[in-house]
């Protein structure tokens, strides 16, 4: 599905990624783990069409589409979604009525208000949050754990084909925690065929999503990757044992 | 002391600025801006002379004479005294009021308010030529006005003066101000909220979009007279510049005279934030579309602060006027 080969990458002119190659097949999980500052939300916004930052080099194909040629927008309804890592709040835009648009923008076709709001109930509902949860401005004032949410919540009404999840794991407590893999696991289940690229620093969301390879990342460079045997072996020894046998 | 000090300042400011050949050019080019077909000529000679605006003491006296002068030529020209405006030159109370007013002839209108009771207000103006407003909102004891003023400017020079007076205790005024000035468009808001006696609470918001070269200028005091204890002021100016060649002047002041007071004022200048566009875009929402909802979002951030029954007025207009 989506194929990345020998990406370069800067941001202002600092070099941030080193030739990095990487398929995301249809279907799979993947996760990215790798110690802060390795490289990991570069790749995501480079994926999603971040214009700050700079690719140098290599080449990113969805589907057979050249992705560098495009914007963020066309990207995004070609079926790219990314949950932000930090996600942005914007002022005096009301949550519904961006999604509805966004919805539209996604799948190319206006839709009736009836229709939509049953779209979006479901997935309130799957996440565990109230009615009036989408009558507030995008993000503004939500805590920590409603802007994750409300990011897994736009997941699941955009139904994209591949989902990059930045550290959306970070910052939740356990409950929460459950809902949102719940939340992903269903979006899966409606479509087995998407592509799951999961950021993280936990094994707690990994135990929910059960990725079926495991990637580390360190210094812009892809430095292993393996099964969930690669996790146990992170969580026991840290990433020093790995980085200083791939040196 | 202080108060002293400041009457004493305000007095030089008088002798450099207010002498009578100054006063004299002054009215003269303000009839040549009502008369001038050549907008961006006057937009020019507006902007020139607009900081000279600064003394508050003797704007009075200044305005009534520019007032009598436009009247003057009122006579000569017809219609140029909006009839929209003159509707509300009456003392409204109790009152929930809306008017619509195209500009599109030089005009000017000095709207005196006395508000006493509950007064709702929204004024919905279109501009695209010269115009000189005067809009002045006397409080009375136990009064609460909401004001909605909605500006809509697509050429010549507003100058806009909006006067909160809070005459008697326990009045409370909130302005909240939305105006999008386009192409070489002039526009201009002298603020004042004068607070005659305490108790008494004034909030004013203007959110100002400026396109293409359109230059915006936003002069407020916040005037708190001496005694006039427990007085409650807000003042906040934001203004968003859409391209490279809109500009705004942002000055926001405070004259306190009195020692429980509360008083806050701010300004911000933004442009359309590039990390929210990307936000919007990686939803699938085109650039320009995109573009549109944040900026339309910045003026329906104002939204709280409106009667439920204006928003539909206010909605229609930031649709339109984005």
């Amino acid at each position: 599905m989506l194929i990345i080969r020998d990406l370069e990458a800067s941001i202002n002119e600092k070099d941030i990624l080193h030739k990095i190659s990487l398929q995301l097949p249809k279907g799979q999980i993947t996760a990215l783990m790798g110690p802060n500052g390795s490289g990991k939300s570069t790749l995501a916004r480079i994926i999603m069409g971040d214009p700050e930052v700079q690719v140098t080099g290599g080449q990113l194909l969805f589907n057979g589409t050249n992705l560098l040629d495009l914007e963020a927008d066309d990207r995004a309804r070609l079926g790219i979604f990314m949950a932000f890592q930090y996600p942005q709040e914007v002022a005096g835009v009301q949550l519904f009525q961006f999604l509805k648009v966004a919805y539209e923008a996604r799948f190319g076709c206006q839709i009736n208000l009836i229709d939509f709001k049953k779209i979006v109930s479901q997935a309130l509902k799957t996440l565990n949050l109230e009615e009036n949860f989408v009558k507030r401005p995008l993000n503004v004032g939500f805590s920590g754990g409603e802007k994750k949410k409300c990011e897994i919540f736009q997941l699941l009404v955009l139904k994209p084909e591949l989902a990059i999840l930045d550290e959306t794991d970070s910052g939740l407590d356990i409950d929460s925690l459950r809902i949102v893999a719940e939340g992903i696991r269903q979006a899966k289940e409606t479509n087995p065929e998407m592509s799951i690229l999961v950021i993280t620093h936990y094994e707690r969301i990994l135990n929910y999503l059960k990725p079926d390879r495991i990637i580390i990342m360190h210094n812009g460079r892809i430095l292993k990757e393996g099964s969930d045997l690669l996790l146990s072996e992170i969580l026991e020894y840290g990433y020093a044992n790995i980085i200083n046998a791939g040196n | 002391m202080a108060a002293n000090i400041s009457k004493i300042a305000r007095e030089k400011v008088d002798q450099i600025h207010f002498d009578e050949s100054w006063r004299r050019s002054k009215i003269d080019n303000f009839d040549y801006i009502l008369q001038a077909e050549e907008t961006q000529l006057a937009a020019k000679l507006y902007e020139r002379e607009s900081h000279l605006y600064f003394n508050f003491e003797n704007l009075d006296a200044l305005e009534a004479s520019f007032l009598t002068r436009t009247r003057n030529i009122a006579s000569r020209l017809d219609n140029l005294v909006n009839p929209a405006f003159e509707m509300l030159n009456a003392s409204l109370e109790e009152e929930t009021k809306s008017v619509d007013v195209i500009c599109d002839k030089p005009s000017s209108c000095w709207i005196n308010l006395v508000c006493s009771g509950t007064v709702n207000l929204l004024i919905n103006i279109k501009v695209s030529a010269n115009i000189f407003l005067k809009l002045r909102s006397t409080c009375l004891a136990g009064s609460r006005a909401n004001l909605l003023l909605l500006l809509n400017q697509e050429a010549g020079a507003v100058r806009f003066n909006l006067e909160s007076l809070m005459a008697e205790k326990n009045s409370e005024i909130s302005v909240t101000f939305l105006a999008v000035a386009s192409d070489n468009s002039f526009f201009d808001l002298c603020n004042r909220q004068q607070h005659i006696v305490g108790q008494t609470k004034s909030d004013v918001l203007l959110k100002l979009i400026l396109k293409q070269a359109a230059h915006g200028v936003f002069w407020g005091l916040i005037n708190v007279e001496e005694g006039a204890q427990q007085s409650d002021a807000y003042q906040l100016a934001r203004a968003m510049l859409l391209s490279p060649e809109s500009r705004a002047d942002l000055i926001p002041n405070l004259n306190i005279g009195a020692n429980n007071v509360r008083c806050t004022h701010g300004a911000s200048y933004s442009t359309l934030n590039p990390s929210e566009l990307f936000y919007l875009q990686s939803r699938g929402i085109e650039k320009n579309l995109a573009k549109r909802i944040l900026t339309q979002g910045f003026l329906f951030d104002a939204g709280d602060r409106v009667l439920p029954e204006f928003f539909p007025a206010m909605e229609e207009f930031i649709i339109k006027s984005v």
